[in-house]
């Protein structure tokens, strides 16, 4: 278990996030994925956001990364560890049970921060509004989805996003730093957990809730402004 | 036997339910109760559990001048759990609704663990839909929503519900479901009656809230929630009308 944090950043250039769902594509979305055109409701009318260049982490925070904030004195081992240390086998995947506020520390403590939810649409779909990270079309071996738990991050190659981005469509769903009030945050991405494909769409928002919650599917990445 | 467990303000862990084997529900009962617009949480008062015999058990709980309830959760069945409320108001305000707000939570039951609501049903009508084929209404908890139900008043019009600020224009009947991930079990939450349902993708909980109706000061009323644990498909379930 390496003793210094190494982060792996992506940098992403200045440009135009394309967040959200157009208004015009909820309901060709609805009769794709079998929902009620309201279940969309969390992500229209979508927006244009203009960006300065930024980097972001490759991969969520892993365990072992999170091993080293523990080490340093600055983070708690989530308590599934059992220990100061992750299970071996487990170390090079992505750390949960963790909130918003944990990820905030660990952030702060790296010299980094977390992304807006907006800098983390753009790491996945680049200069379009691509559905999924790798385009419009589901991809199953994109993504790691509907499974009994994390995989190694960065184990999906096949679901880079145009910068090269990994796992933003599943593994751990991801605390962002946008907060619509004190109490929620909002999380992007879909999981390990995630069963349907709608769920893991670059735009989807329906897991987010309290930013106090520690859950075996949530996890986060890092960035940081240049 | 199906087996209870108190937990403090998490209320009861619910295990050795036979058509989930392994699988270990929690049990939040209640999560709120009282008057309507004033609900005590159930952070705040803790429900005091004995066990008359091994297959029930009861829990009161004390708000002294706001109120005082009595529940018993009935484990006689193998696949139902009964639970019955007396909820008495002691308060000097005459309550235009009462209610229990209960959370059956599966995440810690992986047959039946679904943050998708792939495998949530409802009834409209009489009739079983998809709650994915329901109307919702965004909020700053997109996880979360509320629904009205039929012959309770409209969830709009309850302060409880209202703090949620996730209440669609829908009418449902009392009860919300989750079959199993190979459709062959059924979890179900019937409120006698219902006040509202709720759902939860954080934990993939189901709630069927209990309605007192109006209560005045110094007067009890009852009211109930059937939890169904069962091995059949839910159209079996509904067609054996067990609820």
């Amino acid at each position: 278990m390496p003793s210094k944090l190494e982060l792996d950043l992506v940098r992403i250039p200045p440009g135009t996030a394309r967040t959200g769902t157009l208004s015009t594509q909820v309901d060709e979305l609805a009769e794709r994925f079998g929902l009620h055109p309201s279940w969309f409701d969390g992500e229209v009318p979508g927006a244009r956001v203009e960006l300065p260049g930024y980097d972001i982490g490759r991969t969520p925070v892993t365990n072992e990364q999170w091993a080293c904030f523990v080490a340093d004195g600055g983070g708690e081992a989530p308590g599934w560890w059992q220990g100061s240390a992750p299970p071996p086998d487990l170390a090079d995947h992505p750390v949960t049970h963790v909130s918003l506020h944990d990820a905030h520390a660990f952030a702060a403590w790296a010299g980094v921060r977390l992304p807006s939810a907006a800098e983390w649409e753009r790491a996945a779909r680049g200069d379009d509004r691509r559905l999924f990270p790798w385009g419009d079309e589901f991809a199953p071996s994109s993504a790691h989805y509907g499974a009994l738990g994390t995989a190694p991050a960065g184990s999906r190659p096949a679901g880079a996003s145009p910068f090269g981005v990994l796992d933003l469509s599943g593994n751990v769903a991801e605390w962002t730093a946008d907060q619509p009030d004190p109490a929620t945050a909002i999380v992007k991405g879909g999981s390990w957990l995630t069963t349907a494909p709608v769920n893991l769409r670059v735009a989807a928002v329906g897991q987010s809730g309290w930013a106090l919650n520690r859950t075996d599917y949530i996890g986060f990445r890092v960035a940081r402004s240049s | 036997m199906m087996k209870l467990e108190p937990a403090g303000t998490m209320s009861a862990w619910l295990s050795e339910v036979p058509a989930f084997p392994g699988a270990r529900f929690s049990l939040a009962f209640p999560e709120a109760i009282g008057d309507a617009a004033a609900a005590v949480w159930y952070t705040t008062l803790v429900p005091e559990w004995e066990q008359p015999d091994a297959r029930l058990w009861q829990a009161t709980g004390r708000r002294p001048g706001e109120l005082a309830y009595r529940m018993t959760v009935d484990l006689s069945g193998d696949d139902a759990v009964v639970v019955s409320y007396t909820l008495t108001n002691e308060s000097d305000r005459p309550w235009r609704h009462a209610l229990a707000f209960n959370c059956l939570a599966c995440g810690d039951a992986w047959d039946v663990r679904d943050h998708d609501c792939e495998r949530h049903w409802t009834g409209i009508a009489g009739e079983p839909v998809p709650l994915l084929s329901v109307p919702r209404r965004h909020s700053t908890r997109p996880a979360v929503q509320l629904y009205s139900t039929a012959g309770a008043p409209p969830a709009t019009d309850l302060p409880f519900v209202a703090g949620f600020r996730a209440t669609p224009d829908v009418v449902l009947d009392p009860w919300l479901a989750v079959q199993s991930r190979d459709g062959t079990r059924t979890v179900a939450t019937v409120g006698r009656p219902a006040a509202f349902l709720f759902h939860n993708r954080e934990y993939s909980c189901i709630h069927a809230a209990s309605a007192f109706g109006p209560i005045a000061p110094g007067e009890s009323a009852t009211a109930g929630n059937d939890l169904f644990f069962l091995d059949a498909p839910l159209a079996a379930a509904l067609k054996e009308r067990r609820w």
